[in-house]
């Protein structure tokens, strides 16, 4: 099939930066990038894991993508349809097909609004159905989240971080969306409760052929649930393989350092890890050169001179793409 | 066990809510052996940090009280000081690392001032010596260029520094106990690393016992020697570190462990799942807590609540737990 | 962790606690009896003889006259009853339009904040505060000449301020909410989601600053009654306080005791039941 083969979404060199204020008049003193220059490509029914740490710009670039941010730069296909080119009114349309998952199941469902209400308003907003039929797809995307009738006119606060998370996910489903940016939508939860939601999210990807922008700092985590992964680092990506690759053969020294710094949970396996000195840079003064130089361990002259390009590696088996001047 | 530093039994701490009383937990009972380290693990809720505050005399009153149970520090009584005597524990045997660095620590006051604040409280040290000895356990905790950064305020750290001062803080008095409540959660995995590996090594080297509050068995996997596992509100099961990871013997032990997203070879069609979610402690079943949601569940679970019981330094709460495999301890 | 089965909104939920603090409930009970009086008036049940000069001048309290008259001879009681009915007229009025009215600013300032929008709201919140109040009431008196709502108006002009500021911030919080996000990434409109999913979460305030601006507007209509800047036709206790200064003089102070009496009990109970409804609806404490 022809739509295996052609991406869905296609990201291409995409930017958000923000103003930074300061001094009189709160002028604009600085630029914070956010995200600098990322591009991928996300295939039909698959889903893109990005991973990274706190503040490299995941959760921006999920919302540049969604135009939730405006991007400053870039270019975002969707399905064919150049989203980040929209004037605003048909943005409005476009957004049936992409939709969000957010990390927070308390501060993500209006709290005084019943599941019902919350449930029904994306296609009131977009027209869709009559109030019976809309009514039935509510039932029916409660129970594709396991969840039955007798939760309908329940408020948030009446539901445990595990529930709440499963309405969220009906919420994006409501508009039978293409693409899902899910934004650390396990990272609240308890174990036992993450594996739950996981599992979910796995299965409507595989039932309903659901792209999606699977956003988490828990490597092992995106493993489970990608087929391909995207390292982020300081508002860039770094590495960006098919999960199998990327795990069995990390390349980039700051994905070796993220893997090996995972708490394994099998006391025989304490294994020799790789502690990275120091802390992530300022987003505000990124190093010269290679962002990662600082604080990786085998940072050359050239890394301080010249910042490396995303490139696919040299025996090219699988698309492995690193940015890193070892490679 | 007279050896023990730390021995709790049968502690109750109740909370009145709005919705009725809650017991956040009930009847808890472990030891901890001097230079240990515990980890106490469990889900959002089930009263790991209610322990550790209970431990410190820190329960809010009202509306929380501990109803029953003994806490004993060196065969002492704790549940019985007056406010007084227990400012003085706090400071100079036991001391706490909670979760949020950034709430912890005073926003207006520099390193500096806290760190030398308790060490001229609870140790009688000079404002001088005092700082002396806050640079050097800065620097044991590895915050470079100690001996400025000293005067930052807090803000002015990030999250992983923040928490190393807030290691240092709680050694500098030299306890017999340290409470650390998640003092990981809130970092990237890349500082969790570093931080933890200072806390184990400052810990050897003080000889001080840690109670490791935390919900993620990796960590305690890599940092503890001993763990006690919870579940609204009791302990269902405390084990060696290798025999717990090796073989739970509690069906909650095993689902957790099973269910914990790991990296793995071949990637699994499906992760495997504890069904349901954690009984409301206002409703609890009257049997066994867990029994909802067990696999193993029968009549009699349902029914009565099994208590913990100690087989080979081994203690599970279970009528079926897992059958005891030769534990090398 | 809640995790109650009952089917309850965040409102029953405080009406709930409200009910279980005793200080805020006889407080609710304190003002009820207030409005269960004014009511009365305005459907001529009672204080209808407010202005018939009918009695001797300063009569003692006694069973015809129960609280005495004043200097010309006018019922006191009756003059107390009626002058609880100005007060919920200006109270309600003021509190009811300044609400709405600063609910609304500091909503579109909040959801447009650092744009023309906002900074247009602010400069007009900063003139208004900076302009001394009982000033700018006497210069609208003045412009409107007789207009009785003159007192009406300029408190509503100058008491939006503040819940506007407070609905400002309330929504700049709330905008940073996933919630509100999430109906952005839905498509809703930007009128549907300031209107639905922002304004309703402030609710709790507006209610709270209206009781607060309600007890504020009663003790001004007082002063500018006393002043001669308030009420013009009909009685209230600031001109009952006015007039008693003469009595208080020759020694009579029934006038005086029963205006400032009914004022200081209702203007506390207020109080009180605002206080306990700002804790009953603190979302912090409800939804926790
Ligand atoms: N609205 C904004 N205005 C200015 N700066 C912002 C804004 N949103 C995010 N940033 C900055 O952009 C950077 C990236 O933030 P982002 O939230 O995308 O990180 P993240 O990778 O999602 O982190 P986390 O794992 O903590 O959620 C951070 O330095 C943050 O401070
Ligand atoms: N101040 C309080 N008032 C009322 N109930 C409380 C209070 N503190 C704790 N509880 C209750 O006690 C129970 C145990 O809470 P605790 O904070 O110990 O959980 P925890 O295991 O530390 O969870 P987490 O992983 O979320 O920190 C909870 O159900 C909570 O509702
Ligand atoms: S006692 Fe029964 S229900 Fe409880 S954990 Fe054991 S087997 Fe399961
Ligand atoms: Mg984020
Ligand atoms: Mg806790």
């Amino acid at each position: 099939m022809n739509r295996e083969t052609a991406p869905l979404l296609r990201v291409e060199g995409l930017s958000k930066h923000f103003p930074v204020r300061g001094g009189f008049f709160r002028r604009v003193t600085g630029w914070l990038k956010a995200v600098d220059d990322v591009s991928f490509q996300i295939a039909h029914g698959q889903t893109f894991g990005l991973v990274g740490e706190s503040g490299c710009g995941k959760s921006t670039l999920g919302r540049a993508i969604l135009r939730l941010h405006e991007p400053t730069a870039g270019r975002v296909i969707l399905d064919g349809t150049e989203i980040t080119a929209l004037p605003r009114r048909a943005l409005t349309a476009a957004r049936r097909r992409m939709q969000i998952i957010f990390q927070d199941p308390y501060a993500s469902l209006s709290p005084r609004r019943t599941v019902l209400q919350t449930l029904l308003e994306p296609m009131e907003v977009h027209r869709i159905g009559t109030p019976r039929t809309r009514r039935e797809k509510v039932l029916e995307l409660l129970h594709i989240v396991g969840m039955g009738p007798e939760v309908l006119h329940r408020y948030p606060h009446e539901f445990s971080g595990g529930q709440r998370q499963r309405i969220g996910i009906a919420r994006a489903l409501t508009l039978d969306p293409r693409f899902i940016v899910a934004d650390e939508a396990v990272s609240a939860l308890d174990v036992s409760v993450q594996s739950q939601v996981l599992n979910l999210i796995a299965r409507l990807q595989r039932e309903l052929g659901i792209s999606f922008l699977f956003i988490s700092h828990d490597l092992a985590v995106v493993q489970h649930i990608s087929h391909q992964v995207g390292v982020m680092y300081l508002g860039r990506l770094v590495e960006i393989a098919p999960a199998e690759d990327l795990y069995r053969d990390p390349l980039h020294p700051y994905t070796r350092a993220l893997l090996s710094a995972i708490p394994v949970p099998d006391p025989k396996r304490r294994r020799k890890r790789i502690v990275l000195q120091g802390d992530v840079p300022s987003p505000l003064a990124p190093p010269s050169g290679c962002p990662f130089r600082t604080r990786c361990p085998e940072a050359m002259p050239l890394c301080a001179e010249r910042a490396p390009r995303l490139t696919q590696r040299h025996d090219g088996r699988a698309p492995h793409r690193v940015a890193c001047h070892l490679y | 066990m007279s050896s023990a530093l730390l021995s709790i039994r049968d502690l109750v701490v109740e909370f009145s809510t709005e919705r009725g009383r809650v017991r956040a937990i009930d009847g808890v009972s472990f030891d901890l052996a001097p230079g240990e380290t515990l980890g106490l693990v469990g889900e959002s809720g089930c009263g790991k940090t209610v322990t550790a505050l209970a431990v410190l005399g820190l329960i809010p009153s009202p509306p929380g009280r501990i109803l029953s149970g003994s806490i004993r520090l060196e065969g002492r009584e704790l549940t019985r000081l007056g406010e007084r005597e227990y400012r003085h524990v706090r400071g100079k045997l036991i001391s706490m690392i909670f979760q949020e660095p950034m709430t912890a620590l005073n926003p207006v006051l520099t390193i500096a001032t806290q760190m030398t604040d308790v060490l001229v409280r609870h140790q009688g040290m000079s404002r001088r010596r005092a700082r002396d000895r806050a640079v050097e356990m800065l620097a044991l905790v590895g915050i470079p260029s100690p001996e400025k950064r000293i005067d930052d305020y807090p803000h002015q750290m990030s999250g992983g520094m923040r928490q190393r001062v807030m290691i240092a803080m709680a050694l500098s008095c030299n306890p017999k106990l340290l409470l650390a409540d998640e003092p990981t959660t809130a970092l990237d995995v890349t500082t969790q690393a570093q931080v933890l590996e200072e806390m184990v090594r400052l810990q050897e080297r003080f000889g001080t016992a840690v109670i490791l509050v935390t919900h993620d068995l990796g960590v305690v996997a890599e940092t503890c020697r001993r763990a006690v596992v919870m579940y609204a509100g009791r302990v269902v099961e405390e084990a060696p570190v290798e025999c717990l990871f090796e073989q739970p013997r509690h069906p909650y032990t095993e689902g957790l462990l099973a269910s914990i997203p790991r990296i793995r070879e071949e990637k699994l069609p499906e992760l495997p799942t504890i069904p349901g979610s954690v009984p409301d402690l206002l409703h609890l079943p009257p049997g066994c807590r867990f029994a909802d949601r067990c696999p193993r569940a029968d009549e009699l679970c349902r029914r009565r609540e099994p208590k913990l019981e100690l087989r080979c330094d081994i203690a599970v709460a279970c009528h079926h737990p897992n059958r005891y495999a030769g534990c090398r301890e | 962790m809640n995790r109650s089965r009952e089917r309850t909104s965040l409102w029953a939920k405080a009406w709930y606690k409200l009910r279980r603090d005793r200080i805020g409930m006889i407080s609710l009970g304190v003002v009820l009896l207030y409005f269960v009086v004014a009511l009365g008036v305005w459907l001529g049940l009672w204080g209808q003889g407010w202005s018939q000069v009918e009695g001797p001048m300063w009569a003692p309290p006694g069973p015809k006259y129960w609280l005495g008259t004043n200097i010309i001879g006018q019922d006191i009681f009756e003059r107390a009853l009626y002058s609880t009915r100005t007060a919920f007229d200006v109270g309600l009025v003021v509190a009811v339009l300044s609400t709405l009215l600063g609910g609304l600013m500091g909503g579109l300032a909040g959801y447009f904040s650092n744009r023309w929008a906002d900074e247009l709201i602010l400069w007009l919140m900063g003139v208004l505060d900076a302009i001394p109040f009982y000033l700018f009431v006497a210069a609208l008196a003045y412009a409107l000449q007789g207009n009785p709502y003159a007192m009406h108006i300029a408190m509503i002009a100058t008491f939006w301020t503040t819940t506007a500021r407070l609905v400002r911030g309330e929504v700049i919080k709330l905008k940073q909410f996933e919630f509100v996000e999430a109906a952005r990434a839905i498509g809703l409109p930007r009128r549907l989601i300031l209107f639905r999913h922002i304004l309703p979460n402030t609710f709790h305030i507006l209610l709270v600053q209206a009781t607060i601006v309600f007890v504020g507007a009663i003790k001004s209509e007082v002063i500018l009654s006393f002043l001669g800047l308030g009420v013009t036709d009909g009685v209230s206790w600031g001109l009952m306080i006015a007039e008693s200064t003469q009595e208080v003089q020759a020694g009579h102070f029934s006038n005086f005791v029963t205006a400032s009496s009914f004022l200081f009990v209702l203007v506390m109970a207020f109080n009180l039941f605002a206080d306990a409804l700002q804790d009953a609806l603190d979302p912090r404490k409800v939804s926790a």
